[in-house]
């Protein structure tokens, strides 16, 4: 090795850090830091304004044994999670395949159901709260016109988290469709043929073929969708409009709300923040968990197929 | 440079793009530009709280006030911020209008170093704040300001004064009283042939009982079986109105009322008033459940359109009902319980405090001084919109003046001297959203006030220790 060689490799890759530094700079100080200094704030006791205090372990043990309401929170975002998750998916499987035929005017179809996905969430969670407001909101209107009688969509603690999810759900159909159509589009031509010829019809092909074969994709929306899910802040929040009480009742207290609310009401930035890897923790199991069984699920059809 | 600098650079960016006329160099030339242009014209707003006092003591400079109004209020505050103005033309005042979250704004803003130099101060969330040191002590600047310090004190409510009084600091200044009012529709009471509910707070004949009696003759079903016209309606905060009712009852809900030690949730008198309330809705449905149905906003429609016999809120909703045509309404005093003595109102009050940080603590002090005293006080009264603090004006012919719709109007007046307080304790942060809760079943009928207060009052009681 001679020494220019070295320097000159040196220098490149100094030039490369150099054209990086932006992005690096930004990662750094919006990303890297808040995550770090999150962490070491959950082994503290701090509320913003007195020095912290270094506490161990003691907030996240807090937490789990003695704090009744991060049980209800967790139930909570469970119930929230596969409220909005399982309808939600089977809504984009059929909407992509409704998307997938070769009609006329497809497109429009394609760009209509895509709107959701480009609205703001909390003005979209201002409109959907109007319109499921008990007594002037449209859907009561609708409701009670052919005699149904109305419903507290939002004020009654048995309906509100099912309301939210129903609003989780319109806004999380449109991305889910999206991947799963491009998944569809990408199923060989010649696999259809061949069911078509062994007398399978459209829903025999749907299960036995596209479902299949898009399976990594459907795995991919999953994960997703359940990271978006268990933290579901803003709708919660928005919609429900008691200043991030998860009210009424217990009914909406998702681990987002109960993280805001230790942090931004109760002045406890650690404890939220051990909420917040606690969080982070469950979600990253679960993650771990979706991809062994999706890893499992396409090696068997490659069996099967081969 | 200014947003706007920030906002041109950008639509030149995005059309350049938008046209394929830019090259890279360009591009990257015009972000760095708009970003300059930003954080030029963020650097002017920092420096905006700035300014400072020249030599001769004459005030000027830049004051932030954050304050909390509906449209209407705003253009009531704009009134006494012009009439400020016109006596300190070198002080300028930008304000600030809060969001459905005021302590939460307040709370970062203060953390980040940027706390309005003067903030609206609500009686019971002002003290989480005031732990933590946000607010100057304004004993500083009346100390120093005898003349109005005693004309302020003669002429002011002690209550309201004490309300604000934490930790041996004043940290505001009382600057309008709301309380909590029942009214009642006049034309459904006489169709109902009910006698008008009693008119003076020193009357305890308006008892539970006959409360509730006249609920009941005001409720009609319609042919459907459904609801036409309730007896009453709640558009305050029901979860507070509960405890008021608990105290009329003959118990104050905390223990002493500021800076408490104790709450007495669980004393079967305050209970008895707790469930008297809850079963307006669950039991005698006389009311639409707010813990099932109803906010606030509807309530109030129900009432306006004379589908309701009585609604409970504050004097603020006065200027509503009084602009409805054919509203025919007055205002009573508010039902008493068996163990209860006189009726009584809450002391629900705002005030005006200082930032402990602000860097223009004088101009702020002068416009605190000017708000709460007779000149912004005057503003007030005239409009009739808020019940002004200061006695002389609340007394004066212009505020009444500014209420001919009604007769009771000595109602809104003596409820200052016959009201309950609400807690005034750092700990109301925390207290607040176990008690809402908790109380959420009570209301749908589906647990005992005594339940629910066996099981809140041990942890209120602990976050009176921890957090108090």
């Amino acid at each position: 090795m001679d020494a220019p060689s070295n320097v000159g490799r040196l220098r490149h890759v100094l030039g490369s850090y150099v054209f990086i530094a932006p992005n690096l700079v930004a990662v750094g100080v919006f990303l890297v830091f808040p995550l770090l200094f999150s962490l070491y704030m959950s082994f503290h006791k701090w509320d913003l304004f007195s020095p912290p205090q270094f506490v161990g372990f003691d907030n996240y043990v807090r937490l789990v044994t003695k704090d009744p309401l991060f049980w209800t929170a967790f139930l909570n975002t469970v119930l929230f999670t596969v409220l909005t998750i399982v309808p939600g998916l089977v809504i984009s499987l059929l909407a992509a395949a409704a998307l997938n035929q070769k009609l006329k005017g497809v497109g429009v179809f394609r760009a209509i159901l895509f709107l959701p996905i480009v609205a703001s969430m909390v003005t979209m969670s201002v409109i959907w709260r109007w319109l499921f407001d008990t007594d002037n909101g449209l859907i009561n209107w609708v409701l009670s016109s052919i005699g149904l009688g109305s419903i507290g969509w939002l004020t009654d603690p048995h309906w509100a988290l099912t309301t939210v999810a129903l609003t989780s759900i319109w806004k999380s159909v449109p991305f889910s469709t999206i991947i799963l159509l491009a998944a569809m589009q990408g199923v060989p031509h010649n696999l259809y043929e061949q069911a078509l010829i062994d007398g399978a019809g459209a829903v025999r092909r749907f299960v036995s073929v596209t479902i299949p074969l898009i399976r990594p994709a459907i795995s991919f929306v999953l994960v997703i969708s359940m990271i978006q899910s268990f933290q579901v802040f803003d709708q919660v929040y928005v919609m429900i409009a008691d200043n991030g009480a998860g009210g009424p009742g217990t009914s909406t207290y998702v681990f987002g709300i109960m993280l805001f609310q230790n942090a931004f009401r109760f002045y406890q930035m650690g404890y939220a923040s051990a909420l917040a890897w606690i969080i982070f923790a469950v979600l990253f199991v679960l993650t771990l968990l979706n991809l062994r069984m999706q890893r499992r699920a396409t090696a068997e059809v490659y069996n099967d197929a081969g | 440079m200014s947003t706007t600098d920030a906002e041109r650079q950008l639509r030149s960016l995005v059309e350049g793009l938008r046209a394929g006329t830019m090259d890279r160099r360009r591009f990257l030339h015009g972000v760095a530009g708009v970003t300059a242009s930003l954080a030029a014209a963020s650097a002017v707003t920092a420096c905006g709280g700035g300014g400072g006092e020249s030599a001769g003591g004459a005030k000027e400079g830049t004051i932030t006030f954050y304050f909390g109004a509906s449209p209407e209020e705003a253009r009531t505050r704009k009134k006494v911020i012009a009439a400020f103005q016109k006596k300190f033309p070198k002080i300028e005042v930008k304000t600030q209008i809060a969001g459905t979250d005021p302590l939460q704004q307040l709370l970062t803003s203060c953390a980040g170093g940027k706390c309005p130099d003067v903030m609206m101060a609500w009686e019971l969330l002002y003290p989480g704040l005031a732990k933590r040191g946000v607010y100057a002590d304004l004993n500083e600047f009346l100390d120093k300001d005898k003349a109005y310090t005693s004309k302020l004190k003669g002429d002011s409510s002690d209550l309201l004064l004490k309300t604000f009084r934490y930790q041996g600091k004043q940290v505001a200044l009382p600057e309008q009283f709301a309380g909590v009012f029942l009214y009642y529709n006049k034309k459904l009471f006489e169709q109902a042939g009910l006698e008008p509910p009693p008119a003076k707070w020193t009357d305890s004949s308006w008892t539970f009982d006959s409360f509730l009696a006249a609920a009941q003759k005001l409720t009609k079903k319609g042919a459907n079986g459904r609801t036409r016209q309730y007896g009453f309606v709640d558009a305050w905060d029901p979860n507070l109105s509960t405890a008021v009712f608990g105290m009329n009852n003959g118990v104050e809900w905390f223990q002493p009322p500021i800076k408490p030690t104790r709450t007495n949730s669980d004393d079967p008198n305050f209970v008895q008033g707790m469930q008297f309330y809850a079963d307006l809705f669950a039991k005698h449905a006389v009311a639409p459940n707010p813990a099932l149905k109803t906010n606030s906003t509807t309530s109030l429609d129900l009432f306006t359109s004379g589908r309701a016999g009585m609604v409970l809120t504050g004097h603020w909703m006065y200027s509503t009902f009084a602009a409805k045509k054919g509203l025919d309404f007055d205002v009573c005093v508010l039902p008493v319980g068996p163990n209860g003595g006189t009726p009584k109102s809450d002391i629900g009050t705002t005030g005006l405090a200082v930032a402990a940080g602000s860097k223009n603590r004088d101009a702020a002090w002068e416009f605190v001084k000017f708000s709460c005293g007779p000149e912004g006080q005057k503003v007030i009264a005239d409009s009739g919109l808020f019940i002004p603090v200061l006695k002389s004006l609340a007394n004066s012919g212009e505020f009444k003046k500014a209420h001919p719709n009604i007769q009771n109007f000595d109602v809104f007046l003596g409820g200052l001297d016959n009201a309950h307080w609400l807690p005034i304790s750092a700990a109301w942060g925390k207290i607040q959203p176990l008690w809402n809760r908790d109380l959420n079943q009570v209301l749908q009928g589906k647990q005992t006030a005594a339940r629910f207060a066996a099981t809140v009052t041990p942890q209120i009681q602990q976050f009176l220790r921890t957090d108090g």
